[in-house]
């Protein structure tokens, strides 16, 4: 059972997909405080902090869209795996992108799920599942709900 | 007289002994005979003695007897008279036959008979009285004296034969005396000469054991001779006993052999000599079994034969060999001689080659006396070159193979050969048959000893001479010809160097006729063409490989430079030896310029294309962001705000999320249709169309289902397209196969592939639907082509798809249909080199 908050990093340009990603996670009912950083390099430079500032919160888990203005996902997905506190936490990937070669380059480098941005509401809602089963590692999901 | 010993006596001391023993012998017999004689006389003498003796004594007998008869008139008194009476007459017998024997007293022992014969009667007359007549009758006949003169005389007979015979018997003795008297000197004579022989036999005897001694010592300086000679000769040698077996070996032949002596000696000389043929390897007769046959005292091997030395391999040899004899003939042994003939050989076989060389030749050959002008020699090719046979050559003068008109050059050349001793020059000749032809000669002097010849090589040149011909000819050809090409042509030689340009050379480049440049190709090439250039004409000079080069040459009209296309091949003989370069340069400044514009063309259609691609990847991904927004939202304002809406706002959001999904859909398809173009190594891959038609039937599945259809796939070949690609190509073919479907009917879909020549195979995809209006055939494969309305599920880009699969896999596509007849795809795709 995971009643405590957890602490998710976004990384997402795009505010429309901001809000559907918040929406999911409350409909799946999880505790969390949502970290949102609208481009790469302010991604990049939460990481630091993170890795310096022992009050910073650490993330419990990250959310990439690959196509970010000044730094890309894959690159921020790649400093995550070499953090000191972060390197552990799961990391999905949230991308429009179809690519093989994208999907394959986000398993190389660590992620942990590789999540295609549906084009209808039901499907986008299923990513809170998959974040709760991350959070769990893979144990039933809890159905509680709290709004930030 | 010296008396020597070397062997025998000398003659005269051998007749002088002889005749001393037979002197002596001769006169001993005699003597001997006579002392022979002289006993058997004495012995007769002793028997006549006894004889007569026994004859007394036995008449002597009688009378007593017949004494004592008449005086007793006892008749025992008569046993001796009848003793006598029966003894007399063999006594008297014998002593006749010694009398006879020896030949004397023959008378006296008659009258002994006689006497005797008369006393007997008268005895035997006084018994038979006294017997009848008594006694008194018996007195006077006793009275008579009768008997008793009868009985002196018988006593004086007796005793002359006596002393006759003692007279003899004292003769015969001093005779003897005599003989052996002479006997002794004879003797002694005899001793003497030969005790003399005997001395001078010592001293002979001393000589001669001196002088065989010396004998020895000169033996034995003979063997130590021989020895030293047999280690020093340069000939190896093996003595063998009778046996054949091995008895010596000099050094030379323990070399040769590989044999040590000591090794060697006792074993047969088979063993230790062995030879065979140097080619035919065949084991040549041990030569001891050969001189021992007696049919030879030398033989000498094959020409051929070989030592199998033990150690050193084949060693060629020369061999002999002789037997030694005893003075009766018999073979005691034999001396074989051989020798390393291997430098001899070699200069043989060295001579034997040049001599077949000389003979075999492929050019004519002769040798010929400058002083006589006349053949010495020549080989054969050379005779048969001219008819004739070498015999026939020998010896003829060198004028007669001459064609008659060029003999007086053919003199004076020969004069030139003798001036500068060597001389190459060509000629007429003629054959035995009168045909001519020319040739080549090579004159050089040479000496053999005293003697100058002149030693030559001819060659038969009718065939150059008529490829020169024909080569002048051809030139003249080629000179017309080149100087109406508008080409530049050219020519060099082997080496490069100018030979020859056409007037549209000189035309353009503006040379001018005279002396060649040093570097003639530096003067018209411009100079960032020029070191290319040179490189691949050089390469092609030292290779012989075709030279071509593209370059820009000036000219000398405007001074501007054009480019050219360059090309030269060598021109060879039938010996394949390059004998000139002959190239042309043609004016491809028109195809450069166009190439040039093509390939600006080409690139900046690639890039086009690829800024297309590019274009249409960034439109159809970027585009589907907004849209998933639209699509989303839309769907988010209908499920938190639908309760607020009415119907119609309900169905306009409905329109807005699919119109926003449809675009979406076309976008991916655009998307696809895009990505076609691109992954170029993936268009190398081979792919089973089986597996293809298999991925894509499970794509459909669906639909498949849904609809009932009935899909038959015959076996397809691989082809080269990614699997993705054919996956598509297949799925929408099949796809439209189905959807085109006529109500009420069963969907039949067939796949097959043929092989169409030319290395293509032919796919067919027929179905049995509603087909397709012939008009539009052509139409459908256009990129958002649409024969149906919304009725028909579809996006337009399907056949475009696949019309842009099979184009960039190099194929064709096409459909082929009748309204209400079914519709058939075809497409052809390479074939790849594994077939089916």
């Amino acid at each position: 059972m995971t009643d405590k908050r957890v602490t998710i990093l976004l990384a997402e340009d795009n505010p429309g997909d901001v809000f559907l990603v918040r929406r999911a996670l409350e409909k799946q009912g999880l505790h969390f405080d949502l970290v949102v950083v609208e481009d790469g390099q302010a991604a990049l430079h939460f990481l630091d902090r993170a890795d310096t500032d022992e009050t910073v919160a650490r993330p419990d888990l990250a959310l990439l869209d690959l196509n970010l203005p000044r730094a890309t996902g894959s690159r921020i997905l790649l400093r995550i795996r070499q953090s000191l506190r972060c390197a552990a936490i799961p990391v999905i990937v949230v991308t429009s992108s179809d690519s093989p070669v994208d999907h394959e380059a986000a398993v190389k480098l660590g992620a942990n799920h590789y999540f295609q941005k549906p084009g209808d509401l039901a499907g986008f809602m299923q990513l809170g599942a998959i974040v709760s089963q991350l959070l769990n590692d893979g144990k039933p999901l809890q159905a509680s709900s709290s709004v930030s | 007289m010296p008396l020597r010993l070397d062997g025998r006596i000398d003659r005269p001391w051998r007749f002088l002994a002889i005749g001393i023993v037979l002197v002596v012998v001769v006169l001993f017999y005699a003597d001997f005979r006579a002392f022979e004689d002289a006993t058997a006389q004495i012995d007769v003498t002793r028997q006549l003695l006894q004889g007569t003796d026994a004859v007394l004594s036995s008449v002597k007998d009688a009378e007593t007897s017949q004494r004592g008869y008449l005086i007793t008139n006892d008749k025992n008194y008569l046993a001796p008279y009848n003793a006598a009476v029966k003894a007399l007459p063999r006594q008297l017998d014998e002593l006749s036959r010694a009398a006879s024997a020896a030949g004397r007293e023959v008378s006296q022992v008659a009258r002994i008979r006689t006497l005797v014969d008369a006393k007997m009667e008268e005895l035997k007359l006084t018994i038979q009285a006294q017997d009848q007549r008594g006694e008194a009758a018996a007195q006077a006949i006793v009275q008579t004296e009768e008997g008793r003169l009868t009985m002196d005389e018988l006593r004086a007979a007796s005793a002359l034969v006596s002393s006759g015979e003692y007279v003899s018997l004292f003769e015969r003795t001093r005779a003897s005396e005599l003989h052996a008297n002479r006997s002794r000197i004879i003797v002694l004579v005899g001793c003497v000469g030969l005790v003399f022989l005997l001395f001078r036999l010592g001293t002979a005897v001393d000589k001669v054991v001196s002088e065989r001694e010396s004998f020895v010592q000169t033996v034995e300086e003979s063997r130590r001779l021989l020895q030293t000679t047999l280690a020093s000769i340069g000939d190896a040698v093996i003595v063998t006993d009778e046996d054949g077996a091995v008895r010596f070996m000099n050094p030379v032949a323990e070399k040769l052999t590989g044999w040590d002596v000591q090794e060697a000696a006792k074993r047969p000389l088979g063993e230790v000599f062995q030879v065979a043929g140097e080619q035919s390897r065949a084991p040549a007769e041990n030569p001891f079994l050969m001189v021992k046959r007696g049919s030879t005292t030398r033989i000498a091997t094959a020409e051929d034969s070989v030592l199998l030395s033990r150690d050193r391999g084949d060693i060629p040899i020369e061999d002999s060999a002789a037997p030694i004899r005893d003075p009766h003939g018999e073979v005691l042994g034999v001396v074989l001689v051989f020798r390393d003939v291997t430098a001899r050989r070699i200069a043989e076989r060295e001579l034997e080659r040049w001599k077949r060389f000389f003979a075999e030749a492929g050019f004519g050959m002769f040798v010929m006396d400058p002083k006589t002008l006349t053949f010495v020699d020549m080989n054969t090719t050379f005779a048969t070159m001219h008819g004739y046979s070498v015999d026939e050559l020998r010896g003829t003068p060198v004028a007669m193979v001459a064609a008659p008109e060029s003999r007086e050059k053919f003199l004076s050349d020969l004069r030139v050969a003798s001036d500068q001793n060597r001389h190459t020059f060509e000629h007429q000749h003629v054959r035995r048959d009168g045909t001519e032809f020319p040739s080549l000669i090579d004159l050089t002097t040479f000496h053999h000893g005293e003697e100058q010849y002149w030693a030559g090589y001819c060659s038969d040149i009718t065939e150059r001479k008529q490829f020169e011909d024909a080569l002048k000819e051809s030139e003249e050809r080629f000179r017309t010809l080149a100087s109406t090409l508008p080409q530049l042509i050219w020519s060099t030689d082997p080496e490069g160097r100018f030979e020859y340009v056409n007037p549209a050379w000189i035309a353009y480049t503006g040379w001018s006729a005279g002396p060649w440049p040093e570097d003639p190709w530096s003067l018209v090439l411009h100079p960032a063409d020029r070191e290319d250039f040179m490189q691949r004409w050089n390469n092609s000079l030292a290779s012989g490989n075709i030279f071509e080069s593209e370059a820009r040459m000036r000219r000398a009209s405007d001074g501007g430079y054009r480019w050219f296309l360059c090309r030269g091949v060598a021109v060879r003989d039938r010996g394949g030896a390059i004998v000139r370069w002959l190239g042309g340069c043609t004016d491809v400044q028109q195809q450069v310029e166009s190439a040039t514009q093509l390939k600006l063309a080409n690139e900046a259609l690639q890039r086009s294309n690829a800024d297309l691609e590019q274009f249409a990847y960034a439109a159809s991904h970027d585009l589907q962001e907004p849209l998933r927004m639209v699509s989303i939202y839309s769907q988010l304002l209908k499920e938190e705000f639908g309760n607020g809406l009415d119907r119609r706002a309900g169905s306009y959001i409905d329109f807005a999320v699919g119109g926003a999904q449809r675009m979406s859909k076309l976008l991916k398809a655009l998307l696809e249709y895009s990505r076609v173009g691109s992954e170029a190594s993936a268009w190398q891959q081979k792919t089973d169309a089986n597996i293809a038609v298999a991925a894509a039937l499970l794509n459909l599945e669906t639909m498949v289902r849904d609809a009932q259809a009935e899909i038959c796939a015959g076996p397809l070949p691989m082809v080269r397209v990614p699997e993705i690609h054919l996956t598509q190509l297949f799925q929408n073919l099949i796809g439209n196969a189905i959807k085109y479907r006529k109500d009420g009917e069963k969907p039949r879909v067939r796949v097959e592939a043929t092989a169409a020549g030319g290395g293509q195979w032919l796919f067919s995809i027929q179905d049995n639907g509603i087909g397709i209006d012939p008009e539009y055939l052509t139409q459908i494969f256009g990129v958002f082509k649409r024969l149906h309305g919304p009725a028909v599920e579809g996006t337009g880009i399907g056949l475009a798809l696949c019309q842009r699969i099979v184009e960039r896999a190099g194929g064709r596509i096409w459909a082929e249909s009748q309204p209400g007849e079914g519709a058939t795809f075809f497409f052809t795709l390479a074939e790849t080199d594994s077939g089916r």
